[in-house]
């Protein structure tokens, strides 16, 4: 019951402001200044049955993608070196903060100059996503219960035991969130990439032909498209980590000292 | 139990002058002692007295600020500590199985756990536990884990009288001629054991 009240009044928000959007569409009545929400379904069904539409998804997703999973094991394989080697951390802390202040544009026309538009939303995501993972698999291996790790020491416990009981579930929750915001960031940074860049074939390539034709509803469809592909992008890496996470020792110890 | 609990032969522990300081605290100040192999101690001391900084510098957690160590190089040590140190997530036979490994099995695990644990309880994580109950899980898998020397740093802690004697019961026989080190703030305890007392005071 409370489950189909929460459903009742989400539903209800969405329409209200689909109502809303409509009612702006019809009192401003420009269609290049703001589409409706009907007209952007229009525009958006009638390219979503198209294979030119799914070709230019497919090139746009799979860069980003790649270079979402390349900063993601790159992140935990540089925070695991770091977490060892403290050395390395400090080796490496000039470049995460160069990577983090460093405005994405400017790394959007340094990548076209050196690599051309064509990969460029590999190279800006990965840019985008490797220091959020960097940092967030760095702080949740370092706040792994260390009296775990001390239990584990003394009992012999073999190294792939430690990550698999200790680690993983630690960096569980730190992994997580940081996936949360780095699919997002790094999803808006690739498209934001391929509209400075314009690769042939790309999302990035709608957009700004929307921009170049005035073409108000299909700058929406295309954002549409963005918005849901990219939900079902994040569901789905989401659950591939909650499945990963395993039920170690997820909590601390629970007596006093 | 393994074969190699009833085998294994530990040597002699000696302990020569062996300090320990904490910033403002000595808590150990040139401690001499022999840990036979095979015997069994019981270190009765009050609270903050080292009890426990003895047991981690025998098991190799922490170093003595001076002093030397002879027989522990190549031992393995099986540990209650003060705190649990359970895996939260996992139920009680799968914590045992975790240091234990494959050395036992999870049907013989439960087949033992039975006069502590009821048998809904076997399924449930660990932190749904009682505290006596996840001292007892905490004895447990240092008895089924094999190793050479059992250092036990209050292990009775929040246990009731009956399951104080089911758990000194276990202990002697599980132990299999393993060197015994208890920590405790009762006699009594040492009694049951049949162990020789410490006294941690000068």
């Amino acid at each position: 019951m409370k489950k189909i009240l929460i459903w009742f009044k989400k539903t209800f928000v969405v329409l209200f402001w689909l109502c809303v959007w409509q009612i702006l569409y019809l009192l401003i009545d420009n269609k290049i200044l703001l589409a409706g929400p009907l007209e952007t379904l229009k525009v958006f069904f009638r390219q979503a049955v198209t294979l030119k539409f799914w070709q230019t998804v497919l090139f746009s997703f799979s860069r980003i993608g790649l270079g979402f999973f390349l900063a993601f094991f790159a992140g935990l394989f540089t925070a695991s070196v770091s977490c060892k080697w403290n050395w390395f951390d400090e080796f490496l802390s000039p470049v995460i903060q160069f990577m983090k202040s460093i405005p994405v544009a400017s790394f959007v026309i340094l990548a076209l100059i050196w690599t051309g538009a064509k990969n460029l939303s590999v190279f800006i995501s990965f840019l985008v996503v490797y220091p959020i993972l960097y940092i967030s698999t760095l702080t949740g291996l370092k706040n792994t219960d260390q009296k775990l790790l001390e239990m584990a020491q003394v009992f012999g416990i073999p190294f792939h035991k430690k990550i698999f009981f200790l680690y993983r579930p630690a960096l569980y929750p730190h992994l997580y969130s940081a996936c949360k915001s780095a699919l997002g960031m790094g999803l808006k940074s690739g498209i934001a990439a391929e509209v400075i860049g314009v690769p042939s074939g790309s999302v990035g390539e709608g957009l700004y032909s929307s921009k170049i034709y005035l073409d108000t509803a299909g700058l929406f469809s295309w954002t549409l498209t963005i918005i849901l592909l990219s939900t079902i992008f994040e569901k789905l890496v989401l659950f591939i980590l909650k499945k990963c996470s395993g039920k170690g020792a997820i909590s601390h110890d629970k007596t006093k000292q | 139990m393994t074969k190699r609990n009833s085998e294994s032969l530990c040597p002699d522990i000696l302990l020569k002058n062996i300090s320990k300081s904490y910033p403002g605290k000595t808590v150990l100040q040139n401690l001499n002692q022999t840990f036979l192999s095979g015997h069994a101690y019981c270190i009765m001391a009050p609270s903050g007295t080292g009890k426990t900084t003895l047991l981690r510098i025998l098991c190799g957690l922490e170093k003595p600020d001076c002093g030397q160590i002879t027989g522990t190089e190549h031992l393995r040590f099986s540990v209650v500590f003060q705190e649990d140190r359970l895996l939260e997530g996992l139920s009680a036979i799968e914590n045992i199985r975790f240091s234990a490994g494959k050395n036992i099995a999870a049907e013989e695990v439960q087949k033992l756990i039975k006069d502590f644990l009821s048998e809904t309880d076997f399924k449930k994580s660990v932190s749904e536990y009682s505290g006596g109950m996840r001292r007892k899980v905490c004895l447990l898998r240092a008895l089924l884990t094999p190793s050479d020397m059992l250092l036990l740093d209050e292990p009775f802690s929040g246990l009731d009288e009956d399951s104080r004697k089911k758990a000194v019961a276990l202990i002697q026989k599980y132990r299999n001629g393993r060197t015994l080190l208890v920590s405790t703030h009762d006699s009594r305890d040492a009694a049951r054991l049949d162990a020789e007392i410490i006294s941690l005071i000068s």
